[in-house]
């Protein structure tokens, strides 16, 4: 089959040397998972390891707050945090501590740096310093900073705050200014008469804006008002920060706690302020203190709340006010504190660890109990994950009889214990299926499969309990019901793996298995031996069990299997996979089964060595993690039959997330029936009206719900999917890389776009272009390097993307387009009208431009300004971005369509009602349909394709054979109109009239017929020579369809967020 | 000081200084009095004629079960607040070609690029977000926005006409139905129409 791929045709690139050298950095934060959990006080040694599943710790950042009970400066901890681990540690062993952590994950936009083991600042050191490679940003970094010390001398505590800030690197001890990087994170005290280790990270955070002082209290003063240099929306903003106490405060706590907050008047309505003060309860005459602050404000949609609260009575615990509910695998909070305590031996009375005891309630605990108040001034910080957190999406792919669900990942922190995370591969939920309406039951109680809730059924339970306890070494495991776990699986054939956990005590397990009954896992492999597959140990009666595959989720973990025996003294750790190196790094941490790990210095061909940090619990294991992937539900009817799926995440078990819409939880699927429909997909969030983009063996879509989707061509489940921060409304544009590999770019409204690996679904890069209105709303063109000429390759690296901005207002006309490199998306070059000699200023671009590589041309069509009169088509030099020609051509919201052959541009006019046409063989603008070729009384409303049926070998149709196909808008009803180009015009070949008086979407050009899809719920073939409808076939739901394209087969969009896979040709017709 | 207070100090000055000028304000105001009173003759014209290919609409396609358009397909209308509760006022405002924006529910797609939808709450939590969702004509979800919300200001967003909508013909009847982010049930819905003419 001939097919025609939108990108590749219509891709074009520049870029300008200048900024090309200096590319912007500016990436996005998208949020994977907070990591949370407590480390207890029982923790003897001077270190407490934490196994995290956290595969790249330069994407995340831990906060952690410290409680102890006693009363000397020893009261500290660090938290250093490494891949796949937390290391909580202290410089000493003589009291203990409790420590609540926060670790902060991201898939992109973060980069941290950090120490890998704590900085020593010797004792008669007053000021050391860090440095950073490389250097950061220092509008979009701040550092977090804690220290401790082993001394235990009451009255010293003065020497161990430490003052940590990015210094300017060209001026010693004053902060990096705004507009400047810097490489020195610097690090101050006065009482240098104890020595401090200090755990340090730098966080970059792109596109987030980070104001920097240095302020002091005076000794006489209890607080300090410094102004920010940019009013900032609290609600998107926390301040940081730390602070040393002058030589003498000697023990006074009173006079080194100081609570933050924001203050002054509001500077741009309420809510916004430009002001932050740090109080004290107390004053003292030698006792100044000096504070390195950081006021981080995001703008990708995290959100900050801001309180205070103050405990009453003699007390440990302080309770806020409950607060508005939150996710709490998104949140993580901060506070800062005054009290009026009495001097030294105070230190327990302000030091708080903070946990949520619900989605909406804070607690913050102290080491011990007192009558002495402290104020606590909290910030919790939810940061930006997806549009429908926390269930980013749930989608539902459905075949012949058969529907399979898939959700994303869903984490909370009540299924922590301090050494075992939430499953790594997400909690797990339950499946409410109601036939023909929607889910409107809620679950209670454990429920296995097949129990009936209301109106519903329970079709996943994602758990069942176990009849008995589960015993180490048992060969079987009986539970409830067995329905949804695989009983053939592709990890190393016949194994299948399950996951048990332990809600109460948070032990959690997993083994393999070889046969499943009705309700018992069997085969569960026994003993140590060598070679020996994952034995289950011992669990309490009403453990949970749950089903997941290796071979399910988005990423690749090495699996290995463990020769002999582990044992805590183990120091070598021998396997029975030879080489094992694939996937593990030289040295670093390697996960067991149930949730333990170990580092090791080294690997052999087959074995860790320097291994430390085994838990004497487990004597054998390996490593295996994956995400809930989905289930299928089979056995459905096939006569139109609409079946409901609603998901409900699990914190216990009997315990459901049920704060979720329908919309955010629940989908609707109708199971395939007969030749012609092979299988539908259908995502949360919103719409999906334009055509799919086929690449490889995926489909790729954009939706209103805030993500891209690809899917598997074959059966429409769910290869990836990449959560964004606004509605993707183009065309997602796929294309081979110059470098080689397959990408896939699109933008979205809010401005940032996004550039994937096709083959993994890893981001490989995110950036928001600079605009002061709008986003993105055309799709992105591609100019590939290697198919551009010398000139283009001598400019240009790589692969360039041309993006264009959308204003949201109806005045605004000073829209954009960038070109951004392929390979990490700097910014090459800028076409700014307003700047660039064009004779008016640029409206909105909705439609995806087109580019021609042969000529270096970009060609843009817009809409033609408020009142009309602005140049609305628009050509570039793709090399350098100059603009070479503009034309007042009407209002154009549609593609432009450039000929197979590069000789025409064609387009369609709102306001004029034509089409228009133009030879651009040379830079001269030749009109060759002179003021358009009217299609009244209908108004173009698509992209035009060229019938490609009649080319030649190069592209070229026969002399005034060139035939178009566009829809038009009638005013009654919508038509698919054929027009010829004869030289001076278009003559009409035919024109279909929509049967019912309905809507049509764009046309798509197949072997055997034109495709449109229709606002009927219908997607009707047409004749290519008379327009005639010869097929037509009506979509399940009957949404209004939307574009198509054709990769073998049709692939379809809708307003219902379904995406449909049509096998062709159509068959059948329509009542 | 809320948006609407603001909105009517602004008009008032407008009056204001049409009184300065008597004759240019006179005919300023009276145009603008036509101007209205087409306005609204135009929207009740175009009430007619969209009933009346609403039903010819539904008499031409029988196989879509469509009796009912925007809100009316959410089912039962969110229950009035309790005192205490959460509560939500939806406005619709549009931007016109005389750069002034106007509370409607009815927008012409082919003069409005961009329906802004405010949202002004009472009784809610601190550090409260809101969840916008927008319903097609033809009931299916079409987008959803989350925000921060707070008793203090209205929260607006905006929600472009252009694209999506009338590349699609996505003209008749919306819906647009806020609830506060945590809580499944909603707490208010409008409707809102969009029409295209030339």
């Amino acid at each position: 089959m001939r097919v025609r791929s939108l990108m590749v045709a219509m891709v074009v690139a520049v870029a300008s040397l200048g900024a090309w050298l200096v590319p912007d950095a500016a990436e996005g934060a998208l949020l994977k998972r907070v990591h949370s959990g407590t480390v207890q006080s029982t923790f003897a040694s001077n270190q407490a390891i934490v196994a995290l599943d956290l595969p790249d710790a330069s994407k995340a950042f831990v906060i952690c707050h410290v409680r102890g009970a006693v009363t000397t400066p020893a009261n500290r901890a660090t938290c250093l945090l490494s891949n796949n681990q937390l290391t909580v540690r202290r410089a000493g062993t003589n009291a203990a501590v409790t420590v609540s952590w926060y670790v902060a994950e991201f898939a992109a936009g973060v980069t941290v740096q950090r120490n890998s083991a704590v900085t020593n600042i010797a004792s008669g050191t007053g000021s050391t310093t860090a440095a950073l490679s490389p250097s950061v940003d220092c509008n979009t970094s701040f550092s977090i900073v804690m220290s401790q010390t082993n001394n235990t001398t009451v009255g010293n505590e003065e020497r161990f705050t430490v003052r940590g800030y990015l210094q300017d690197q060209a001026t010693v001890g004053a902060v990096c200014p705004a507009g400047q990087t810097t490489n020195v994170l610097r690090f101050d005290r006065n009482e240098t008469g104890t020595a401090v280790e200090v755990a340090w990270q730098v966080v970059t955070v792109d596109r987030a804006s980070v104001q920097r002082g240095l302020s002091t209290i005076a000794a006489a003063g209890t607080s300090v008002s410094p102004a920010l240099s940019t009013c900032i929306e609290t609600a998107k903003s926390f301040i940081l920060q730390n602070h040393f106490v002058a030589t003498g405060a000697n023990s006074a706590i009173e006079r080194q706690a100081a609570r933050a907050a924001f203050s002054g008047a509001d500077c741009n309505g309420s809510g916004w302020k430009n002001n932050v003060t740090f109080t004290r309860a107390t004053s003292g005459t030698t006792s100044a203190l000096d504070l390195a602050w950081e006021v981080v404000t995001f703008d990708d949609g995290t959100a900050v709340l801001h309180g205070s609260a103050t405990g009453t009575g003699t007390h440990s615990v302080v309770e806020p006010t409950a607060i508005s509910a939150r996710n709490l695998g998104s949140t993580l909070p901060m506070y800062s504190v005054s009290a009026a305590v009495a001097g030294a031996n105070t230190r327990n009375l302000v030091d708080y660890t903070a946990e949520f005891t619900t989605e909406t309630q804070l607690r913050f605990t102290r080491g011990t109990s007192s009558s002495v108040a402290s104020t606590i001034n909290y910030q919790v910080v939810t940061f930006n994950r997806c549009l429908n957190d926390p269930l980013c999406t749930v989608g539902a792919t459905a075949g012949t009889g058969v529907v399979t669900v898939q959700a994303t990942p869903y984490y909370d922190h009540r299924t922590l214990s301090s050494t075992v995370g939430c499953p790594r591969w997400g909690c797990a939920v339950t499946v409410l299926r109601r036939t023909g309406a929607q889910v409107t039951d809620t679950p209670s109680g454990q429920l296995a499969v097949g129990a009936t809730v209301g109106s519903s059924t329970v079709v996943y339970a994602g758990s069942q309990t176990t009849t008995s306890a589960v015993t180490q070494n048992t060969s079987s495991i009986t539970v409830g019901s067995t329905t949804g776990f695989p009983s053939s699986c592709t990890n190393g054939p016949p194994l299948c793996r399950a996951y048990i956990y332990d809600f109460t005590t948070g032990a959690s397990d997993e083994f393999t298995y070889t046969g499943v009954t009705a309700t018992t896992f069997t085969g569960i492999p026994t003993g140590t031996a060598s070679g020996q597959p994952l034995r289950v140990e011992a669990h309490a009666a009403n453990s949970i069990v749950r089903a997941f595959t290796a071979s399910e989720g988005n990423t690749t973990i090495p699996i290995v299997l463990t020769n002999a025996a582990i044992t805590s003294a183990s120091t070598s750790i021998s396997t029975s996979t030879s080489p094992i190196t694939a996937g593990f790094a030289p040295s670093g941490t390697a996960h067991l089964a149930g949730g333990n790990s170990f580092q090791y210095t080294s690997l052999t061909a087959s074995s860790f060595e320097g291994v430390t940090g085994i838990n004497a619990n487990y004597v054998s294991g390996a490593s295996v993690v994956q995400s809930l992937s989905g289930f299928a539900n089979s056995g459905l009817a096939i006569d139109g039959t609409t079946y409901f799926y609603k998901v409900f995440p699990k914190t216990g078990p009997a315990q459901y997330v049920t704060s979720m819409t329908a919309s955010q939880s629940q989908v609707a699927a109708v199971p395939a029936g007969g030749a012609t429909l092979a299988w539908t997909f259908t995502s949360t969030g919103g719409s999906a009206l334009n055509s799919p983009s086929a690449g490889s063996d995926r489909v790729y879509f954009s939706t209103n719900g805030n993500k891209l989707v690809a899917l598997n061509q074959s059966d429409g489940t769910i290869s990836f999917i990449t959560d964004t921060y606004g509605t993707v409304s183009g065309y997602p544009s796929w294309y081979t890389e110059t470098g080689g590999g397959e990408a896939v770019a699109w933008g979205d409204d809010l401005g940032w776009v996004y550039s994937i690996d096709n083959e993994t679904g890893r981001l490989k890069w995110t950036r928001k272009v600079p605009l002061t209105e709008g986003g993105v709303s055309a799709g992105i063109t591609v100019q590939a390097r290697g198919g551009s000429d010398a000139t283009f390759q001598a400019a240009h690296a790589g692969d360039l993307l041309f993006v264009s901005s959308y204003g949201t207002s109806l005045f605004f006309e000073e829209n954009k387009v960038f070109a951004l490199n392929g390979d990490d998306g700097s910014i090459a070059w800028t076409f700014d009208p307003l700047n660039s000699g064009a004779p008016t200023g640029m409206d909105s671009v909705i439609a995806q431009p087109a580019a021609d590589w042969a000529r270096n041309r970009l060609y843009i069509t817009t809409r033609n300004g408020s009142v009309g009169g602005l140049q609305s088509l628009w050509k570039l030099n793709t090399v350098t971005g100059a603009l070479v020609d503009s034309l007042a051509a009407g209002n154009n919201e549609f593609p432009i369509m450039l000929t197979y052959d590069a000789s025409m541009i064609y387009f369609g006019t709102v306001d004029e009602q034509s089409v228009k046409a133009f030879d651009i063989t040379s830079d001269l603008w030749n009109e060759t349909w002179a003021g358009g070729t009217s299609v009244t009384p209908g108004t173009p409303k698509s992209l035009l394709w060229e019938d490609w049926t009649n080319l030649d070998e190069n592209g070229s149709p026969p002399a005034g054979e060139r035939r178009l196909f566009i829809t038009t808008d009638e005013g009654s009803g919508n038509s698919v109109r054929c027009l010829q180009d004869i030289g001076s015009g278009g003559t009409s070949c035919w024109t279909r009239a929509h049967p019912n008086g309905g809507t049509f979407a764009a046309t798509i050009i197949g072997d055997d017929a034109l495709y449109v899809g229709s606002g009927d719920g219908k997607v009707y073939a047409l004749d290519y020579a008379t327009g005639a409808i010869n097929h037509c076939f009506p979509l399940t739901g009957s949404p209004t369809v939307g574009d198509s394209t054709i990769f073998e087969h049709l692939f379809v969009g809708s307003s219902s967020g379904t995406v449909y896979k049509l096998n062709l040709p159509l068959s059948g017709g329509c009542s | 000081m809320n948006r609407r207070t603001l909105l009517a100090l602004a008009a008032g000055l407008l009056l204001a200084t049409d009184a300065l000028v008597p004759l240019a304000g006179v005919s300023a105001v009276a145009a603008k009095d036509r101007s209205d009173r087409n306005e609204r003759r135009e929207e009740r014209q175009d009430n007619r004629r969209e009933r009346e290919a609403a039903r010819k609409s539904r008499e031409q396609r029988p196989d879509r079960d469509e009796k009912r358009e925007g809100c009316a397909l959410l089912g039962e209308k969110p229950p009035r607040p309790r005192r205490g509760d959460p509560a939500a006022k939806i406005e619709f405002f549009g931007e016109g070609r005389d750069r002034r924006r106007q509370e409607r529910q009815r927008f012409n797609a082919a003069e409005v690029v961009t329906v802004v939808i405010s949202v002004d709450w009472k009784n809610l939590d601190p550090g409260a977000s809101q969840r916008l969702e927008v319903y097609s004509p033809d009931g299916d979800l079409f987008r959803a926005f989350v925000a921060p919300a707070s008793n203090d200001r209205p929260v607006d967003t905006p929600f472009p006409l252009r694209g999506w909508i009338t590349q699609h013909s996505l003209y008749g009847t919306w819906c647009a139905e806020v609830f506060v982010v945590g809580d499944p049930e909603p707490v208010a819905r409008r409707a809102f129409t969009v029409r295209f003419r030339q």
